[in-house]
């Protein structure tokens, strides 16, 4: 589905990314941990297009992206929930909505195809309140505006860059079973998380990333191994 | 969609308001001079060219000082088209629209990748390219010397060759780009320029062509610019090249920030400050271009949304504050 080779990234001419490798199989969930600063939301922004990449390959399903502009990565059906939400605060949420769902139209054949009452019934608290503006909302609420909008992109690669960040327990636990349910469909997800417990939860393998590389490899096994995510989370999150 | 009744009184005030002062306006030159409706065609031609400005800083965040090059542009192709090729007034005018837009094209694909000064810079060099091709493309512009005769525009055998006249062609042109933009801003295209300039990185990951839209909004507002250049053409019928200097663009710019960015028809009042003020300042004497300073100073400092920023806070405050009986009264 999505594989970077040999990726290096950056801000202006300094990179952070050192060749980065990572790869998401067609309907698999894979997570991404580290310490602040290791690079992961770095590598949400070179997969989206939102700094360029200076040396290595992006590639959605065999095709290479990495030279696209951000809209059009996401007509390629790569769509990214950015870490802090990113709404469009003046706007309605409908607004917010539509915005998404008409460029989503433009997919053709999606493989999944979510419509924004598909959207509604996902998160129910919605209806009703469609004629708010966004910037009123609570957190919580806020991160389901913002993966009701990538939804409605019609990916099927969904970038989660820190969903469950600032949200109470029991808004982090709607945000996982909404996950389950992407998964349940076969969407394939790419999680960024700082939580190791919900990432481990929500996904099928992990890479620990640490100072810009990708430093650890974990297979299902390892990943759903708690004592072993015990380690890791003293060696590279402490 | 439901409307709330805060929203719906809102509405019932803006119609009464917008009908009145239609109204006023139609009603204005059987009062005034020859020489104030002069200044009035003028704040609507600076109206029109003014929108173009507004919009693009309001909504896409771009400064545009180019804007005296594409009204020069306009006003030479209506000249030039009238009375060296003798074409027909519209074509003349679509022609210089045409000429704009697409060389706002050509250099807004490269130029508006950049960002906050450089493109501020970048678009005053073309304003100054533009000036300086006016002044050295002789055989179409006339040089120094300008272009003459250039024929009054007429409609169903009705001439529009007075201030007087040209007021009721220059407003009606300037009322109909409002209403254009306000539509504009309220489509598709309008909502996405808002979720651009609310969170951009958003907004390019929802899948919005940040620059291809930047550009459109730019080709379009230098498509006004030269429409307004072509009707000041038809209405003084003489053009030279000092009417389309940098000073010019900073006029355009000056009415864009004083009219208020956000504001569409705050443009009006940005162009009347800028064509009336220094005219009546100058009966003051010498002193007139610091007092027009002057007054460009307090405006700034103390309308920071510019007049229709200003307007359109005390209004909300009006309609929709805790004491509604503020609008009644007895």
């Amino acid at each position: 589905m999505l594989a970077t080779h040999q990726l290096r990234a950056g801000y202006g001419s300094v990179a952070v990314l050192f060749d980065v490798d990572i790869a998401v199989g067609a309907g698999e969930s894979i997570a991404i941990i580290g310490a602040n600063g290791a690079g992961k939301s770095t590598l949400v922004r070179a997969i989206c297009g939102l700094i360029p990449s200076m040396a290595g390959t992006i590639e959605k399903e065999g095709r290479p992206i990495q030279s696209l502009p951000p809209h059009a990565r996401a007509e390629h059906g790569v769509a990214v929930v950015l870490e802090g939400r990113h709404l469009f605060g003046e706007l309605s949420l409908e607004s917010n909505l539509r915005i998404a769902e008409t460029q989503g139209s433009k997919r053709r054949n999606a493989r999944f195809d979510f419509s924004f009452e598909d959207v509604l019934d996902l998160f129910p608290f919605m209806r009703g309140r469609l004629g708010a503006p966004v910037g009123v909302f609570s957190g919580g609420e806020q991160q389901m505006v913002a993966i009701g909008r990538a939804l409605l992109l019609k990916p099927d690669l969904l970038i989660l860059d820190e969903p469950s960040t600032g949200l109470a327990p029991k808004v982090v636990r709607e945000i996982v079973a909404v996950i389950q349910t992407l998964r349940q469909k076969g969407m394939s997800l790419l999680l960024i998380e700082q939580h190791i417990g919900v990432a481990s939860e929500c996904s099928d393998r992990a890479y620990v990333m640490s100072l810009g590389k990708i430093v650890k490899e974990l297979d299902s096994t390892d990943w759903h191994d708690q004592s072993l995510l015990a380690e890791i989370t003293q060696a590279y999150l402490g | 969609m439901t409307v709330s009744p805060d929203t719906q009184r809102a509405r019932a005030w803006t119609w009464a308001i917008t009908a009145a002062g239609l109204v006023v306006w139609a009603a204005l030159p059987w009062f005034l001079s020859r020489g104030t409706i002069d200044i009035l065609v003028f704040a609507g031609l600076y109206t029109i060219a003014g929108l173009g400005v507004s919009f693009l800083l309001g909504q896409c965040g771009i400064v545009s000082l180019a804007q005296s090059g594409f009204y020069g542009i306009g006003a030479y192709a209506a000249a030039y088209g009238t009375t060296a090729l003798g074409l027909p007034i519209p074509v003349g005018i679509i022609a210089g629209m045409v000429v704009s837009g697409a060389i706002a094209a050509a250099v807004g694909i490269p130029v508006l990748r950049l960002s906050g000064h450089f493109l501020a810079l970048a678009t005053l060099a073309l304003a100054i390219i533009a000036h300086v091709l006016f002044l050295e493309l002789e055989w179409l512009t006339g040089g120094t010397l300008g272009i003459g005769g250039i024929p009054r525009i007429a409609l169903f055998g009705f001439t529009f060759s007075t201030p007087f006249r040209f007021y009721y062609l220059v407003w009606p042109c300037a009322f109909a780009l409002i209403l254009f933009y306000t539509l504009l801003l309220n489509s598709r295209t309008g909502i996405a320029l808002r979720a651009m300039r609310d969170a951009p990185a958003a907004a390019a990951v929802a899948g919005i062509p940040i620059t291809s839209l930047k550009v459109r909004i730019f080709v379009l507002s230098a498509a006004v610019g030269s429409l307004a250049g072509s009707l000041f053409a038809h209405y003084v019928s003489f053009i030279s090249v000092d009417s389309f200097a940098i000073d010019r663009a900073i006029s355009f710019l000056l009415i864009a920030v004083l009219g208020g960015v956000r504001s569409i028809p705050g443009t009006i009042a940005g162009a009347l400050f800028v064509t009336a003020a220094p005219n009546y300042l100058s009966r003051l004497g010498d002193i007139h271009p610091i007092l027009f300073a002057v007054a460009l100073i307090v405006a700034v400092i103390f309308l920071p949304g510019g007049f229709g920023g200003f307007v359109s806070s005390t209004w909300r405050r009006l309609t929709a504050g805790p004491r509604p009986s503020a609008t009644g009264g007895p």
